[in-house]
């Protein structure tokens, strides 16, 4: 098990490496490098002039060579300073990964809280109408872009129904906690939509499938009640592969919510990276493209982990890590 | 066949075949209309729905019922050829990592699994604004909305590939311990021409439907990185880039948020709807209980 964890880590680690050097290449190929911006803003700027900055910016070296001096110094605490907002990277990333990490963790919670019912009444009559109906819902759930769905809910909440604002943290002049409250639910069911979806989808499917198995004919044969035989006996199995999906949807909700945040004026990291790379802040969008992937990774290394200790009939080996 | 697949799949089908044809004949429709797609009336700016232009016009004063025409020309080839292209690839990979198996499907694998597993919008955006002039092409062709568009095909198709490579995989997998693969094998052929002459036309089913439902994430990703402006670039339309200045607009013209976002949506419910259809129609196994 241990050695299980460790090999996941180290393979991790091996991801980040690499999509940190291939970043770091292709920022390099955005438009406009640093000097270039100051050239643009200053038209008597002589050619020494770029030649001498670009050596003190090191700029004149190969790409690789700064890749491992933008390395040794990442490693050594040191992850550089964001030109747009000419502060340190990780006080940005420290100031902004809460935001994300909320909206992040409602849309879960709301997803699984909405998923679960709805895949309990689907699969109480497979082929229903009201299966039919949730499986229609579930198919718009995948198909609807999220940033369609996200001016859909701005119009009609903003501007018709003008219950919601329309984007931002709190209204001006601070707010009370209902009013954050209030800018965090499109947001938030932006986000959800999509894994809402597939987490109906997949535990309907299991659902379907634990209720024909053996122990629910025997828990049915026992006299138990239905509601007690499908909660406690098929449910329980069936929400095993969803902490699987689990893991692997978090990569689609961190997509989701640079969407999310930069629709509604969240200052999250999805934002962050949005800005960073329409702004050619390299040092930022690169550190910001980490934390995302090592973010990633690292909750879908906690969901397999989680359903090793929920399923005792999965055992990890060092083997299948690598 | 179609008729076999359902009454959902049928009218997924007939939705897509007719915003194809719409698409087809958006000149047509032009000269019907006697109007200009790209000509700007400033002076016709955000115009509610009218005779003229049956669905208003947009920021800058053009038929919006045209632009979506156009921009359906632009998405759905993106998204039919992207398609195409990451199951190619998917396949390709599919099949070396099923049929060759041990380390190399090991390893392309966990290839598959980290695309699918890292948060693919974020890289996107990176690889979508780098700046092709630094790779040696000029000014003009960086810029040309063909180079732009194969960009987004090549963008697209670098995260679309698992999919498939996964549904052809297993299919490999099974189909690699069957006799007449055996009997190829015992005749001495090739590992190459057995995958591509045996195995590969039995896989012909999972790679159709991986192909349909590939088209749907396809126009998904498109439309997303249009809108956020990295993808397909203003004047040409696409349904996402229309989309872009929406949300600015939208209290004062809301039916520039709507259309685009509806054949988006569309196009993506009949691809999915379609892609199950067929899934349940050619594997009997994961028929509805």
């Amino acid at each position: 098990m241990l050695t299980y964890v460790t090999g996941r880590l180290f393979q991790a680690l091996v991801v980040l490496l690499l999509l940190s050097a291939a970043a770091y290449v292709l920022l390099g190929l955005m438009p406009g490098d640093p000097i270039d911006l100051m050239v643009g803003a200053d038209p008597r700027i002589t050619s020494e002039d770029i030649a001498r900055l670009k050596a003190l910016q090191g700029l004149d070296r190969p790409i690789w060579e700064r890749y491992l001096a933008w390395l040794s110094s990442a490693l050594a605490g040191d992850l550089g300073y964001s030109r747009l907002y000419t502060r340190p990277v990780l006080d940005i990333v420290a100031e902004r990964m809460p935001r994300t990490l909320l909206l992040i963790g409602l849309a879960l919670a709301l997803a699984l809280s909405v998923a679960v019912p709805a895949a309990l009444i689907a699969a109480r009559k497979p082929g229903g109408a009201v299966d039919r109906g949730v499986n229609m819902l579930c198919f718009a759930g995948i198909s609807v872009p999220p940033f369609w769905l996200a001016l859909l809910l701005i119009l009609l909440f903003a501007v018709v129904l003008g219950w919601l604002p329309a984007g931002g943290t709190a209204s001006t002049g601070g707010g009370g906690f209902l009013d954050r409250v209030q800018h965090l639910i499109l947001p938030v069911v932006t986000l959800a939509a999509a894994s809402i979806a597939a987490y109906t989808r997949h535990l309907r499917a299991a659902l379907i499938e634990a209720l024909g198995e053996d122990y629910v004919r025997t828990a049915r044969a026992k006299g138990l009640s239905e509601r007690t035989v499908t909660t406690r006996h098929a449910l329980r199995n069936a929400l095993l592969p969803v902490v699987t999906l689990l893991g692997l949807d978090l990569g689609s909700l961190v997509s989701g919510a640079l969407v999310t945040e930069t629709m509604f004026a969240q200052p999250g990291m999805g934002k962050t990276i949005y800005d960073a790379v329409m702004g050619n802040d390299y040092n930022l969008a690169l550190v910001g493209l980490l934390v995302a992937a090592g973010a990633t990774l690292l909750g879908s290394l906690g969901a397999d982990l989680a359903y090793a200790r929920l399923d005792p009939r999965i055992v990890y080996r060092a083997e299948n890590a690598v | 066949m179609i008729r076999h697949l359902g009454p959902s799949a049928a009218l997924a089908a007939a939705a897509l075949a007719v915003l194809a044809v719409a698409a087809v004949g958006a000149p047509l429709v032009e000269s019907l209309m006697g109007l200009d797609a790209e000509a700007v009336d400033l002076f016709g700016r955000l115009q509610p729905p009218s005779p003229d232009h049956p669905l208003g016009t947009d920021e800058l004063g053009r038929d919006l019922l045209l632009r979506l025409l156009y921009g359906g020309r632009v998405s759905l080839t993106v998204g039919v050829v992207a398609a195409v292209a990451a199951s190619a690839i998917g396949t390709a990979i599919g099949l070396a990592a099923g049929y060759l198996g041990g380390r190399v499907d090991a390893l392309l694998m966990r290839l598959a699994d980290g695309v699918i597993a890292l948060p693919l919008l974020p890289l996107l955006i990176v690889l979508a604004a780098v700046d092709l002039t630094k790779l040696g092409l000029s000014d003009d062709a960086a810029n040309s909305p063909a180079v732009l568009l194969g960009r987004l095909v090549v963008l697209v198709t670098l995260v679309g590939w698992p999919t498939t490579a996964r549904l052809v995989r297993a299919a490999t997998l099974s189909l690699r311990r069957r006799e007449f693969v055996q009997a190829a094998q015992a005749l001495g052929y090739s590992p190459l021409r057995i995958a591509a002459r045996h195995v590969l036309p039995n896989a012909a089913a999972p790679i159709l439907v991986a192909t349909t439902l590939a088209v749907g994430n396809v126009v998904l990703f498109e439309s997303v990185l249009s809108f956020l402006g990295l993808g397909i670039r203003p004047p040409t339309p696409s349904w996402g880039n229309m989309l872009t200045g929406a949300q600015e607009l939208i209290w004062e013209s809301p039916q520039l948020a709507v259309w685009p976002g509806v054949l988006i949506f569309v196009t993506v419910v009949s691809v999915n709807l379609l892609g199950d259809a067929l899934r349940d129609a050619l594997d009997p196994r994961s028929r509805r209980r």
